[in-house]
């Protein structure tokens, strides 16, 4: 219901008294009697009019910035606007209005109840409006939901008090937070990074973007020559290629746990997209990377492309509304036809569970349906210790 | 305010005044300083035996006295509340029993004065409850701050990651003071007051009701002196100086129904005694009628009519202007031959309305003679002590000065034994015109060897009325003409607001009546009564009184207000809602449907209009024209409504964006910025904008050595304005802790500097 009058438990008191004023006119015919009951139930109406009238033409808007990091303070201007009335007797201020905000975790609604607060008006007067700001520093990552709010006042005795719902909504993207990422994980990067030049080398196909062309030495492969330059010159010469320095990185992030669901579970999954968050950032400010970021939300969410600091709200709004699946989507996550990998861009993938890469990746390569995975296959268990090597969890 | 009402009517003010001081003292040692608090436990027992106390006050008090232990109650429960700490709860109760004492009052008290006190309680409990309401709100507010979940942390060691919770606060929270509560509360008092009382009043006058209004307690009126079967003298000069209301009477036109004032003073006989002994006046027991009463007969057309209001008395004695006659039979009247008086058969201890007609008012003045009436006496007892002239008595003999000296009047005089008239006017003129007679309200020291009559005519000539007609009566009997005296009341204060009399016991009076025999006057068959009052003129104490003009007319508008209060409010009833409310809304009814009819129009409103010669009349032409603007009003507004909820309106619009709606958000740090710079002067230009300003500002600082310091603070908070009022940034606390910080330094300096 948009409006509803209530009246308060004062009010209830207050009326108990009329009641029992009306009585005693009525029963012992006392005109005096009568007239403090009239006295008494003209301000209980005037109350309900001054409210019903209060909350009339009355707007919400909000000011606030659509993302943060969890953890961070979230401030909210809010601005009641009263509109003008040709009404003769429209002309007054609203006094004493009570806004109540909700705050709700869209992402995990069953999880974190929702949150009010209440912002209390003075006054707002008639074609102007009221500004006030409240701060809610959010912990919990997800797609937050501000609104629908709800008006009220009781002025000017508080004996009733309307309501009105404004159903204006804004929505805030909160962040899961980052932390550190160790040497370790620097190294294992490399490592994997590496893995895949060293495949291109095996294979003697070129790595990076053409360079030039120089004399042919002792150990060039074959299919480096350039014939056409060696036969204008009669000697070998071979194309020369930069160092490729792109980095290529194939992060699938699995929430399904092994361990029945609970607290550490909780704890556990957003350790994990914590851990998610700090490489995808950590990659995005780096760039000259393909990042292909698979996980599981309230749809499976895949993002494929090179990085760049653009890109950076929509993988962490993607992480953000991550959320554990109930079966085993890992398929899902590798799968992508749409987005073929370049050839041999490493897989990291992050998962409470403990997995096996060398058993993930033979029976995915198995499955044709699935298509093959493209580069070598690293796992990081995420419930055990080996977290701790890669990553400090933020404070 | 409530308890003191409560006081004012139960009698008793030293409970509501303890409760008076236990409010002042609570407001220090419990609010204030916190020295001394009821806690619950004590506070109920408290509460408990205030209780048994009450109910055993209830028992011990009289049947309609028991209110009152209620009402001590209420102030009892007070009291303990007063000094418990004040929470929400605690302030709502005593505004309950606030409320509740105010009901007891109202049971217990029924003046005009109460009422307005009530009316000024009205005001004063709307604002306790704007400021309770402002209380309660504000703490409700600061509750649900502290109470808002902080945030959790779990267990497990990785308390960053815990569950969501919000730890929200305001930043800029408002205040009713800066939000200008002050002085709306004050005027939102004041209109929702008189709204109030303007419907209160509507509403009670138009409520239907269904029987007789009265009292919780019974009305007791006053003893009145001198209307009991005997009179002392000197009884009367105690009633004479007492303010106590007797009645209100009306004197109406038998032409246009008008009240109007009499020419000269009214005379309203009550009682009348013709048997004299010893300076005690009684009635006649030797008469044979039986004590029963008699109705009325009818009043004819053309009768002068008075309408009398008689406040509620012990004795059942009524007082009108004779010889009455009934108009509505159904009145509780009636005349008692035995004590030639006009008596109620109703409960004398109410208050009792009646109408009259009478024949002793032509043209507007009362006649002097009146015809016997078919009740009257006329026999020998009128001529007591005096009817026995060859066997003198002792009582004879002790007023033998008194008849040497009427019969020396009249040798003076020297009027023909026929011209009774004549020789009963000479003895007035006599008593009233001697300039050694004096009126006066003051006991004389009467020698009791003789008669006080003689004394007062030989020794000690000044007493009030009763001396003068005492005197006069008995010097007519010595001349033989039959006389009695009457005892009532004459004049009172003419009320120009209500065209009415007012009649208190200081205007009792008394006077003689001679008898005329039936061939002296013409048109009256039994002889006729000739009223003589041969007290001196300018005596009544009521002339004495109240010279001011300015205060006099503040005593009739007050007198008049209690008239309304008591007859509208008070009394109302299902007959009087009928006659004073009813019937002239019916007439308003029926002049609005001849106000549609053309004839009407041309009549009233026509090119022959002009104004009624009659001043009272423009009222009546005044209302009519506020009934028909009040009618246009209600129809404009009907149609106006009509309008707007038919869908009838154009359509709205298409919203086009004013310059208001895109108007930046109002950045409170800034506004308070330029309400520093205002208070010294310095007010930003409508053709300046914030940094242009900023800039102006911050070169008079460079010119000026105390605040060159401050001269970059300016453009800095304009800077920060600029950003948050149109790039969207949002203040942190810190931010807005030290643009606080910065605006306090600036006020502070230009304080300063001031």
């Amino acid at each position: 219901m948009r409006f509803k009058t209530v009246i308060c438990r004062e009010g209830l008191y207050y009326l108990l008294v009329i009641g029992f004023v009306m009585f005693g006119s009525i029963l012992r015919e006392v005109n005096l009697l009568m007239v403090i009951a009239g006295m008494m139930l003209f301000p209980f109406f005037f109350n309900w009019r001054a409210a019903v009238v209060s909350l009339r033409r009355l707007s919400v808007k909000r000011q606030l910035t659509h993302s943060i990091t969890a953890g961070e303070l979230l401030v909210v201007n809010v601005e009641v606007k009263k509109r003008s009335s040709r009404n003769l007797f429209g002309k007054k201020p609203s006094w004493a209005v009570k806004l109540e905000e909700t705050i709700i975790n869209e992402s995990m609604p069953a999880t974190i109840p929702p949150k009010t607060l209440s912002l209390l008006f003075w006054r707002i007067p008639v074609a102007g409006s009221a500004c006030l700001s409240y701060s809610a520093r959010l912990y919990q990552r997800g797609m937050y939901k501000i609104g629908p709010s709800r008006l009220s006042t009781g002025f000017p005795l508080g004996l009733i008090r309307h309501y009105r719902l404004w159903r204006g909504v804004e929505r805030v993207v909160v962040f899961p937070r980052c932390g550190n990422l160790t040497p370790n994980w620097m190294r294992l990067f490399h490592e994997v990074g590496s893995s895949k030049t060293a495949q291109l080398r095996s294979s003697h196909q070129p790595a990076g973007d053409f360079h030039g062309l120089r004399d042919w030495r002792t150990g060039d492969g074959r299919r480096l020559i350039h014939w056409r330059s060696t036969a204008r010159r009669g000697s070998p010469v071979v194309r020369q290629f930069e160092q490729q320095q792109q980095l290529d990185l194939n992060l699938l992030v699995d929430l399904l746990s092994d361990s029945p669901p609970g607290e550490g579970d909780e704890e556990v999954i957003e350790a994990t997209i914590s851990f998610a968050a700090t490489i995808v950032t950590h990659l995005c400010h780096r760039g000259n990377c393909y990042l292909r970021l698979a996980v599981h939300g309230n749809d499976a969410a895949h993002h494929a492309g090179p990085v760049h600091l653009r890109q950076l709200p929509q993988l962490l709004t993607a992480l953000a509304t991550a959320s554990a699946p109930s079966e085993d989507c890992l398929r899902d996550l590798l799968q992508d036809d749409n987005e073929p990998l370049p050839a041999g861009t490493p897989t990291l993938i992050l998962s409470p569970r403990q997995l096996d890469p060398h058993t993930l990746l033979s029976q995915y390569e198995a499955d044709h349906a699935c298509g093959a995975v493209p580069g070598a296959v690293t796992c990081i268990h995420t419930a055990g210790a080996e977290l701790q090597n890669f990553f400090e969890v933020p404070m | 305010m409530a308890t003191l009402l409560l006081g004012m009517s139960s009698g008793n003010l030293v409970l509501p005044l303890v409760a008076i001081f236990a409010a002042a003292s609570s407001l220090y040692v419990t609010d204030r300083y916190g020295w001394i608090y009821l806690n619950r436990h004590i506070a109920n027992l408290a509460a408990v035996a205030a209780v048994l106390v009450s109910v055993h006050d209830f028992f011990q008090l009289q049947r309609e006295r028991q209110l009152l232990a209620i009402a001590y109650l209420l102030i009892y429960l007070q009291i303990v509340l007063l000094f418990q700490r004040k929470t929400i709860r605690i302030y709502w109760q005593l505004l309950m029993l606030s409320l509740l004492q105010v009901v007891v009052a109202s049971a217990l008290n029924f003046g005009l004065r109460f009422g307005m006190l009530l009316s000024l309680y009205m005001f004063i409990a709307l604002f306790a409850m704007f400021l309770f309401f402002i209380f309660r709100e504000q703490t409700r507010h600061i509750l649900s701050r502290i109470t808002l979940p902080h945030r959790q942390e779990s267990g497990g060691g990785k308390k960053d990651l815990a569950p969501a919770s919000g730890l929200s606060h305001e930043l800029q929270a408002g205040s009713p003071e800066e939000a200008g509560f002050r002085l709306g509360l004050v005027k939102g008092v004041l209109r929702q007051g008189s709204a109030t009382l303007v419907l209160t009043f509507l509403a009670f006058l138009l409520l239907p009701r269904a029987g007789d209004s009265k009292s919780l307690l019974q009305e007791v009126g006053p003893r009145m002196v001198g209307f009991t079967e005997t009179v002392r003298l000197g009884d009367l000069g105690t009633a004479i100086e007492n303010l106590q209301p007797v009645m209100r009477v009306w004197l109406l036109d038998p032409l246009d129904g008008q009240p109007f004032r009499l020419f000269g003073e009214p005379l309203f006989r009550g009682s009348m005694v013709d048997r004299y002994e010893n300076g005690t006046w009684s009635l006649a027991g030797s008469r044979e009628s039986r004590n029963e009463n008699y109705r009325l007969d009818l009043a004819r057309s053309g009768m002068t009519r008075q309408r009398i209001v008689i406040e509620p008395l012990r004795e059942p004695t009524l007082f009108a202007v004779y010889a009455p006659y009934a108009v509505d039979l159904s009145t509780p009247i009636a005349f008692n031959p035995k004590k030639q008086q006009l008596v109620r058969t109703s409960n004398p201890q109410a208050r009792l309305t009646m109408e009259l007609g009478t024949n002793g008012i032509r043209f507007h003045r009362q006649i002097q003679i009146e015809p016997v009436g078919r009740f009257d006496y006329v026999d020998r007892e009128l001529l007591q002590p005096f009817g026995d002239l060859e066997n003198q008595t002792a009582a004879q003999i002790r007023l033998e000065p008194l008849r040497e000296m009427a019969a020396d009047i009249l040798r003076e005089a020297d009027l023909p034994e026929e011209d009774t008239t004549g020789r009963a006017r000479a003895l007035e003129r006599f008593l009233k015109t001697d300039p050694d007679f004096q009126y006066s309200l003051t006991i004389a020291n009467r020698d009791p060897e003789i008669d006080p009559i003689v004394d007062f005519l030989t020794e000690n000539r000044h007493g009030h009325c009763e001396y003068f007609s005492s005197a006069l009566t008995l010097m007519l009997r010595s001349q033989g003409i039959k006389a009695r005296m009457v005892i009532g009341f004459m004049g009172g204060e003419w009320n120009t607001l209500g065209s009415y009399y007012q009649v208190r016991q200081k205007h009792a009076h008394s006077w003689t009546e001679a008898f005329i025999p039936p061939g002296q006057l013409t048109g009256m068959p039994h002889g006729g009564w000739l009223r003589l009052d041969p007290t001196p003129t300018g005596s009544s104490a009521g002339n004495a009184a109240s010279t001011n003009a300015l205060l006099r007319y503040y005593q009739q508008v007050r007198n008049y207000g209690e008239f309304l209060w008591s007859n509208y409010v008070i009394e109302l009833d299902a007959k009087r809602q009928q006659e004073g409310i009813y019937a002239p809304l019916g007439d308003g009814v029926q002049w609005f449907g001849k106000l549609l009819a053309t004839t009407f129009w041309q009549e009233e409103m026509g090119g022959s209009f002009s104004l009624p010669k009659d001043p009272r009349s423009w009222w009546k032409l005044v209302a009519k024209s506020l009934l028909l603007m009040l009618l246009m009003l209600l129809v404009f507004s009907g149609a106006v409504w009509i309008f707007r909820h038919s869908g009838l309106r154009r359509p709205r619009r298409i919203a086009k964006k004013s310059p208001r709606a895109r108007r930046p958000l109002p950045v409170p740090f800034y506004k308070e910025f330029e309400n520093i710079l205002a208070r010294y002067g310095m007010v930003r230009r409508t053709t300046q904008t914030p940094r242009e300003f900023a800039s102006t500002v911050a070169d008079r600082f460079a010119g000026d050595a105390t605040l060159k310091s401050l001269a970059d603070l300016p453009p800095q908070i304009v800077a920060t304005y600029y950003h948050v009022c149109h790039g969207g940034r949002m203040l942190g606390t810190d931010q807005l802790g030290q643009i606080t910080g910065s605006l306090q330094r600036l006020a502070d300096a230009l304080k300063a500097d001031a």
